[in-house]
């Protein structure tokens, strides 16, 4: 039959010794081995089971013809047989064109397997109704050939289709040229459609789109392995990890991060402007009550690439926070807890800065802390006191040094009673303590602190069950009014101090003691 | 202007410390009755037209007033210069008082000891309410509340001197002309009028409660005050004035004194020193505690705005609400303390507001405050 050039053709199978060497083959069977495996166990059984229905309709169609044939039936219209016949012609065709279309989807396809359908159907019909079944006039065959060469031009499947119909035909014509024979109509539309089922371009397409297909599988496969290795690398990363665009709005964040920061997770969602989300954290008093110092704000609320802060937080815990460039515009932000280390540093530094003795702050401390005082524009002003205390000698010459070291620690005792909590107290060494008041703006405001400290200095102190008491004396050193330097201002209330060793209130102001005569007023 | 009477728990101030109050003295009536005036000038001529060129009309509010001078440097340097010479006061005033701190309290509590038939005291140990806590009220250091010790007679020391001070002596050498125009009013006004149970709220040091121990020898009397440091300095200076008066340290909003047991219940200058709601409290507790046909009479500046009714006059006295810490003062202005009164339960034909002329009446003292040498009484009868 003419369609058994076509069914010749290597089927998909191809164990062929050799790759054809024209370029098309390479379509035929896919080099990679595991490849072309995959690809049959994909396809193969249902191509199977088609061209086993296919070959099945075609062969009861030629049957079919053959019976008619036989049973001198010539033309199908004019008996109620005949008339069957036609019909389960006509339905066995409509399935095979069914079956033929269903591999691919591609337009070539569809308009190659619609032509061939047509001119199989237009062979088919056409004597028939034309010259009454007698003969096919060739005027009609070159109808047929015109329409068949017309549409198909463009489409190599529907050309080899088309060939294997005109070879038919060509064959009838030279076998039977007394008349077109209905069974021979029939036998051409079925090796028609075997021509279309078994076209390369089929056999072709399909393997494209399965290459397509596994590609795309490949490619979503491999990119759901990287995100999965990737979420579980973010969840597992003790750094957290927020990512924003150019625009400043959030492109992805790391389970971390929420956690880090106490965000609720329905909180963040992509395309959040960033300055939402410092909103949050200062809404929730993470920054700070006051708000942070302006800078280090500034430094979070917009961000610089290449950046990096110690992030102090309200609950205690120190952030690292850095942020990287992004390619493509925006940063790439990780924040590291390191409150561990931040607060054994802070510790050693705290040990470093205290006096062993009292526990509060030694010189070089209270003079740093007093700079940072100073510098601070919300405060209307500082007061500094240097306390001396009197008669101290006399306690450690006569109970001993154990003795000395009780009434000192008590004096501390009291002065952080007399004083406010966020008063600053220390101790220059010896039995000299220092003082810093903020939010003092004028000389009246410091004078009950003061004499608060007075009296509660003066109160006895017991030592092993004996009652000593010892007195204070405090110079008074006023900033910005004495000076606005830390250094200046401990010298100012330092003689100010010694000033007040001979004035009966037991305190004295830097400025009015520099102006006054030394006072004749002996302390009782 | 006469010294100031130095009972035995007066702060005794050394040569250069009582210099430096005279000084301040001077300097603040100065400030006061020289430079005072000028504002008015600066006012009238300055701020009134500058205001009037702005907004098209001239300042007819205390408020509007105040916009008007805000920005004026003679307005600014005026109320700087009287700042300070508050400041400067307190501080010559704390300085012989913080001084003398010790052996004042030695003494109240020998004066305890000496003379317990002399009244009584009693200290709750109380905390001040917050409106005198978070105030250091007229800039006393430390306000009324201050306890710098065991028996603690600080505040009260402190508050002796200023009284005098403060005002130039225009309360007289005991501070008690409050008090004694009180006794004069009722002299001659209630001439029959002998109450045997008299209770003086906010009583402070006790200077306006003498007098009425002097005028009605035959009558219990009670003073209380929310101020220990006060309470103790009252009590030993009545004792050491030979008066007996019983004084306690409680709450005027809610004594734990019995109900109409009191037949006259007076206060000084205690009002403008205490916020709006505590008056209110202080209004019902009386008219709870005075007997059927009691009376009740509390005095105080005259500065109510009923008495001044030139927006001028009303924006000058509230200099002090805004630079003198004296938060209450410009709401009590505005406030009708009869309608108080009668809000607490007292008969509207039973309550009476008038001005009385200061016992005393002291010259620097009238020109100083402006006040005419007047009080201004509230009067009710139960
Ligand atoms: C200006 S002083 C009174 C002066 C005194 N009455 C005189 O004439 O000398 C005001 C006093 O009222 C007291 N005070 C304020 N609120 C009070 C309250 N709710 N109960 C009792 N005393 C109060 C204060 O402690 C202060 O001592």
């Amino acid at each position: 039959m003419s369609g058994g050039g076509v069914r010749q053709e290597p089927l998909p199978d191809g164990r062929r010794a050799e790759p054809a060497p024209d370029l098309r083959a390479i379509h035929y069977t896919f080099r990679d081995e595991a490849l072309e495996a995959a690809f049959q166990a994909a396809t193969w059984p249902a191509y199977r089971r088609r061209v086993r229905r296919v070959v099945l309709l075609a062969s009861a169609l030629i049957l079919l013809g053959l019976l008619a044939h036989v049973s001198g039936l010539q033309r199908f219209g004019d008996t109620p047989s005949g008339l069957a016949l036609r019909a389960v012609a006509l339905v066995a065709l409509a399935v095979i064109f069914l079956e033929c279309r269903r591999p691919t989807r591609s337009g070539a396809l569809d308009v190659g397997i619609l032509a061939a359908t047509l001119a199989a159907v237009a062979a088919w019909l056409l004597p028939a109704l034309l010259t009454d079944g007698e003969a096919q006039s060739p005027a009609v065959l070159i109808a047929v050939l015109a329409l068949l060469l017309l549409v198909p031009q463009r489409y190599p499947l529907a050309l080899t289709a088309t060939l294997a119909f005109l070879a038919a035909v060509g064959i009838q014509a030279v076998a039977d040229p007394s008349g077109t024979k209905i069974e021979f109509s029939l036998v051409l539309a079925a090796a028609g459609a075997f021509a279309i089922f078994n076209s390369r371009e089929v056999k072709i397409a399909s393997r494209r789109r399965f290459l397509a297909q596994h590609q795309v599988q490949a490619l979503t496969q491999e990119r759901d392995r990287a995100t999965t290795n990737l979420t579980a690398a973010l969840a597992n990363m003790d750094q957290a990890l927020l990512v924003i665009d150019q625009d400043q709005r959030v492109v992805t964040w790391s389970p971390r991060f929420l956690e880090v920061f106490a965000l609720d997770p329905s909180f963040m969602e992509v395309g959040k402007p960033f300055s939402s989300i410092t909103a949050r954290l200062s809404e929730a008093g993470l920054l700070g009550r006051r708000g942070l110092d302006e800078s280090l704000h500034d430094r979070i609320t917009t961000p610089r690439a290449g950046d990096r802060l110690e992030l102090p937080l309200t609950d205690g815990r120190f952030i690292d926070v850095r942020r990287n460039a992004r390619p493509g515009g925006g940063l790439v932000i990780t924040y590291t807890d390191i409150t561990d280390r931040k607060r054994s540093e802070l510790l050693f530094r705290r040990q470093a800065e205290l006096d062993g003795l009292t526990g509060v702050i030694n010189r070089a401390a209270f003079l740093a802390r007093l700079e940072s005082l100073l510098s601070d524009p919300s405060n209307a002003g500082i007061a500094v006191l240097l306390l001396d205390l009197d008669h101290f000698k006399v306690v450690n010459d006569q109970h001993g040094h154990a003795s000395g070291d009780v009434v000192l620690k008590a004096v501390t005792e009291r002065l952080r009673r007399a004083l406010r909590e966020n008063d600053l107290i220390g101790r220059l060494g010896g039995d000299e303590f220092v003082a810093a008041l903020p939010d003092i703006a004028t000389r009246h405001d410091v004078l009950i602190p003061v004499q608060r400290i007075l009296v509660e200095v003066a109160r006895p102190i017991s030592v092993d069950g004996l009652e000593v008491t010892v007195g204070v004396s405090i110079g008074i050193a006023l900033c910005p009014a004495d000076g606005t330097q830390g250094r200046e201002l401990l010298e100012r209330a330092d003689a100010a101090m010694y000033a007040a060793k001979s004035d009966a209130r037991g305190y004295a102001f830097a400025s009015r003691e520099a102006l006054d005569e030394p006072d004749a007023r002996g302390k009782g | 202007m006469q010294h100031q009477f130095p009972h035995a728990m007066l702060p005794v101030a050394l040569h250069d410390e009582r210099a430096r109050q005279d000084f301040v003295r001077s300097y603040k009536v100065d400030v006061l009755t020289r430079l005072g005036p000028g504002n008015r000038e600066v006012f009238d001529r300055r701020a009134k037209p500058s205001y009037q060129r702005k907004t098209g009309q001239p300042p007819r509010s205390r408020r509007e007033i105040a916009t008007a001078m805000q920005g004026d440097a003679f307005w600014q340097m005026w109320s700087s210069l009287n700042r300070s010479g508050q400041e400067m006061m307190w501080e010559a005033l704390t300085e012989p008082a913080f001084r003398e701190r010790p052996r004042l309290v030695a003494q109240a509590q020998r004066l305890r000891r000496k003379r317990k038939s002399f009244g009584s005291l009693q200290i709750s140990g109380d905390p001040v309410p917050r409106y005198i806590a978070a105030v250091d009220i007229h800039n006393q250091p430390g306000g009324y509340g201050l306890v710098l010790g065991q028996d603690d007679v600080y505040a009260g020391a402190l508050y002796d001197l200023s009284a005098y001070h403060y005002s130039v002596g225009g309360l007289g050498p005991l501070g008690s002309d409050p008090g004694d125009s009180t006794v004069a009013f009722l002299r001659e006004h209630h001439r029959r009028f002998a109450p045997r149970r008299i209770l003086d709220l906010g009583a402070s040091i006790g200077a306006s409660t003498l007098p009425f121990a002097d005028a009605f020898p035959k009558a219990r009397i009670d003073a209380i005050d929310v101020s220990e440091g006060m309470m103790r300095y009252a009590d030993a200076r009545a004792k050491s004035l030979g008066k007996t008066i019983h004084f306690s340290q409680q709450n005027a909003e809610r004594t734990n004194l019995s109900s109409g047991s009191f037949d006259l219940i007076v206060s000084h200058l205690f009002f403008h020193e205490t916020s709006a709601a505590a008056v209110r409290n202080v209004m019902k507790e009386c008219h709870r505690l005075l007997a059927p046909g009691g009376l009740m009479i509390h005095s105080d500046v005259p500065e109510s705005n009923q008495f001044h009714p030139d927006p001028y006059d009303q924006w000058w006295r509230d200099w002090t609400t805004h630079f003198n810490a004296e938060p209450f003062r410009s709401t009590l202005r505005d406030t009708s303390l009869s309608k108080v009164a009668v809000a607490a339960g007292f008969a509207p034909r039973n309550v009476r507001e008038l001005k009385i002329p200061s016992a005393a009446a002291v010259g620097v003292y009238k020109k100083t405050h402006g006040y005419g040498a007047e009080w201004h009484l509230v009067v009710a009868t139960k």
